[in-house]
């Protein structure tokens, strides 16, 4: 059998549209080469076989098949689930240590070392003042600046608790704030499911919708750990730990709720957990921002109670406590042995007493802490002295420092597993120090990893421009040549037509 | 590998961020002279440089308490020499009152000089520094002698006369604290400067002046004064000399303070500084390395094929 006439039309018409279609794609991947998450798209193309009948193998006039030009099978997107499935396991950890970073750093800001308004530079000042009391022990001056001195060092552990608890507060909210990110997040993806199953039922394939999901799938992967699944037919599972948070079309919310009781003694109020809304189910958060907020806000350090055990928020409160605990105790105990110069605002007024209070002792907190009503009364109370001094037969003891002399010395005094004041607050910053610094390395890791993988990603479902401008003048120049080939048709069909049998005419 | 566009201006902007921030931590050494800013920047430095600025604030305070000692060791020493001086003349007047050839006029005049330098050892034996008394012991604010009736002393309102009331006041020494657990009594007590019971200073010169002014011939009941001020001015110079030893120990301690002190600054500037010719060479390469990674990326960044397409 022949072919028809117009048979290399049809195959020239198959290659001017696929061309152009072709050129569209170009298009389409030069205009999305900035847009985040884009995928480069692709025409899949596969040559048509010989129409049934035409240049048959029987009794054909040439041998072998002319096939019936070009068809397009596929728009397809150049993308490596395997990356995106490395890149969101390393982009959780991201999340994670950047905000526990974050936290971290802020808490060292807090406590201001290396400087001269750190709590170990005003209790340098502290005890240096006392030293200047022991020279001057009549001195009201001097008396005074103890006194100050000591109000520096209240208020410096209230500055630093207050702002504690402020960033504690922080961090709770950045938890509220995420979880809505979340449902947020599910939310969006949950429609998309939809809208892709529905467009891919007609067999074409939701490219651009496929971007969009996978974008929003990778923000939630930096945010909390995340587990996703592409079960048949297009359906995207989104698993945290096991529970779906979105599973095709259905989606769970998340939902954050003020903690009856208190993780911690220290803890500010309405701290909330996070739980699958409408139930009572902890979502389990084992990394990503969340975990990192988590971190900061409830770590309490080493504990056997299951409690967060990261150096957070919690633990340096709790060590601020200790340290003021031990300050006053032991402050107020050496002060007691002393007696004060005689005063009207004395305890027993016109006699010297001992049994003063230096600090409150009903205080014991770094929130709380506060020199004694005596003290703040008047300034002779400070129990320089270790006798009385207004013996009547004797002239007023004023000179008397051995007490002071003895306060002094408590500066040095290596307490039961607590070490001196001083190296109790250094060792708490060292401690500090290292945490932070370690979060700072494993968050540079990852930077470096998940970049790394990015780069990977971007490599293979990246648009390159030279590529784009290349195939832009591949398709440009086979569009033409299709064009061309009609026209060498035509003029064989014009021999045929208008010249053919003309002789004789 | 394929490279793809935004791979490339992300690698770009990447570096040059870390570029941006290698220059910007060493322009933080730079301004601040100090190695690090946060502790987590060297946690051991951090540690140490702690320990370090604890150790220096206190030198400071033991430096001015060691400064405070020797002014107030040093007022103390002025006034017993005065007090030294004060016996010497006794001494010399009393020995010309011994002398048989003394009218009654002339012993009527040495028992006159002699209550002038009475009244000048009780001002000695009330000398202040910066306002305290330094022989009170730990009574600084009043003075410590006082002359109630003549002939009668008291030292902090207590007969100085009387050994038994005296015991507890000559043991009172102000003690400074000079060092880690090292403290250096620097009061002198007055009534050891003075001696305690009838035969004290004060008394003595008191009798002495007394005979002269009632006896016709006082040499033989004058006599034994003379040993009595020997045995005084002993007790003075051997106060005196004490007074010189401890001025002598804290010039040592204060030696060894500022050469801690010196030690530690050094510890301090190896710890915390920053070496200047070190950051200056850092810097410089990470300018360079900063530039040509702009350059490099301008030249990457910006042609593409079409600029070479009809």
């Amino acid at each position: 059998m022949m072919r028809s006439t117009f048979y290399g039309f049809e195959i020239a018409r198959k290659g001017l549209f696929t061309n152009q279609l072709a050129l569209d794609v170009t298009a389409h991947n030069i205009a999305n080469a900035n847009t985040p998450g884009y995928t480069r798209q692709r025409l899949a193309l596969k040559s048509l076989p010989p129409a049934a009948g035409i240049n048959g193998v029987f009794g054909a006039a040439v041998k072998g098949q002319v096939g019936a030009g070009v068809e397009v099978q596929e728009l397809g997107q150049i993308r490596d689930s395997f990356l995106d499935m490395q890149f969101r396991r390393e982009n959780k950890y991201l999340g994670e240590w950047t905000v526990q970073y974050d936290g971290l750093a802020y808490i060292e800001g807090i406590f201001s070392e290396p400087s001269d308004s750190s709590l170990n530079a005003v209790l340098g000042e502290f005890f240096n003042s006392l030293q200047e009391l022991s020279k001057n022990p009549e001195s009201e001056e001097v008396r005074s600046l103890v006194r100050q001195n000591a109000i520096k060092v209240t208020e410096t552990l209230h500055h630093y608790y207050s702002q504690l608890e402020q960033l504690q507060l922080e961090q709770n909210q950045g938890i509220e704030i995420t979880i809505n990110e979340v449902n947020d997040y599910a939310r969006q993806i949950r429609d998309l499911n939809e809208q892709i199953f529905r467009f891919e039922a007609g067999g074409d394939r939701a490219n651009d919708l496929r971007d969009q999901r996978n974008l929003l799938v990778d923000k939630l992967s930096s945010i909390i750990n995340v587990d996703v699944y592409e079960t048949g037919g297009g359906r995207l599972r989104l698993d945290i730990n096991g529970m779906p948070l979105v599973d095709h079309t259905q989606v769970n919310l998340m939902e954050a709720r003020i903690r009856t009781t208190a993780a911690n003694s220290s803890d500010v109020g309405n701290l909330v957990d996070v739980y699958w809304a409408g139930s009572s189910v902890k979502v389990s958060i084992t990394s990503g921002k969340l975990k990192g907020y988590l971190n900061v806000r409830d770590g309490i350090g080493p504990n056997t109670d299951g409690r967060n055990s990261t150096m957070g928020i919690p633990y340096y409160m709790k060590k601020l406590n200790e340290f003021t605990d031990k300050f006053v105790t032991e402050f107020n105990a050496q002060h007691r042995q002393g007696w004060n110069i005689p005063n009207d605002s004395s305890p027993n007024p016109g006699t010297s007493v001992n049994n003063i209070d230096f600090f409150d002792p009903s205080k014991l907190t770094a929130r709380e802490i506060t020199i004694s009503d005596d003290i703040k009364n008047s300034v002779y109370n400070i129990a320089a002295s270790s006798q009385p001094v207004d013996d009547i037969t004797d002239p007023d003891k004023k000179g008397d420092n051995n007490n002071i002399i003895r306060l002094v010395e408590l500066r040095d005094v290596e307490f039961n597993g607590f070490g001196s004041f001083e190296s109790f607050f250094r060792s708490v910053i060292s401690e500090l120090a290292v945490e932070s610094s370690h979060s700072a390395r494993m968050m540079e890791t990852q930077e470096a990893m998940t970049s790394h993988l990015d780069n990977q990603r971007k490599s293979v479902s990246g648009v390159s421009l030279d590529e784009e401008m290349t195939n832009m003048i591949r398709f440009q120049q086979s569009y033409a040549a299709a064009a061309r080939i009609i026209t060498a048709i035509d003029e064989t069909l014009d021999i045929l037509i208008n010249r053919t049998g003309l002789v004789g005419r | 590998m394929r490279i793809t566009n935004s791979m490339l201006i992300g690698n770009f902007m990447r570096n040059m961020t870390s570029n941006m921030k290698r220059m910007d931590t060493l322009q933080m050494q730079m301004a601040t002279g100090r190695k690090f800013n946060r502790p987590s920047q060297d946690p051991v430095g951090m540690t140490r440089s702690m320990q370090i600025r604890k150790d220096l604030s206190r030198l400071e305070q033991y430096t001015k308490n060691v400064e405070d000692a020797q002014a107030w060791l040093n007022q103390t020493e002025t006034a017993l020499n005065e007090i030294k001086d004060i016996i010497h003349r006794v001494n010399v007047l009393t020995l010309q009152g011994i002398n048989g050839s003394n009218s009654q006029d002339d012993r009527q005049k040495i028992a006159d000089e002699l209550d002038q330098l009475k009244e000048q050892l009780v001002q000695a034996g009330n000398s202040t520094y910066a306002g305290r008394y330094i022989f009170g012991g730990y009574n600084t604010t009043q003075a410590p002698f006082e002359i109630p009736e003549p002939g009668k002393i008291l030292y902090n309102n207590k007969d100085l006369a009387d050994a038994a009331l005296m015991a507890g006041e000559s043991a009172e020494v102000i003690d400074y604290e000079v060092g880690k657990g090292v403290t250096l009594g620097i009061s002198t007590p007055g009534c050891n400067v003075f001696g305690i019971g009838p035969d004290n200073l004060y008394s003595v010169i008191d009798e002495i002046s007394n005979n002269l002014r009632n006896n016709v011939d006082p040499s033989d009941d004058l006599q034994p004064y003379i040993t009595k001020l020997q045995d005084k001015l002993g007790r003075i110079l051997s106060e005196i000399s004490e007074v010189g030893g401890k001025t002598n120990r804290l010039d040592l301690i204060k030696k060894r303070l500022e050469n801690d002190y010196y030690n530690y600054e050094t510890l301090r500037s190896q710890v915390e500084g920053v070496d200047q010719e070190q950051v200056i060479i850092d810097f410089k390469m990470a300018e360079v390395v900063y530039r040509s990674s702009l350059a490099v990326g301008a030249r990457i960044i910006q042609p593409s094929l079409m600029d070479f397409l009809r």
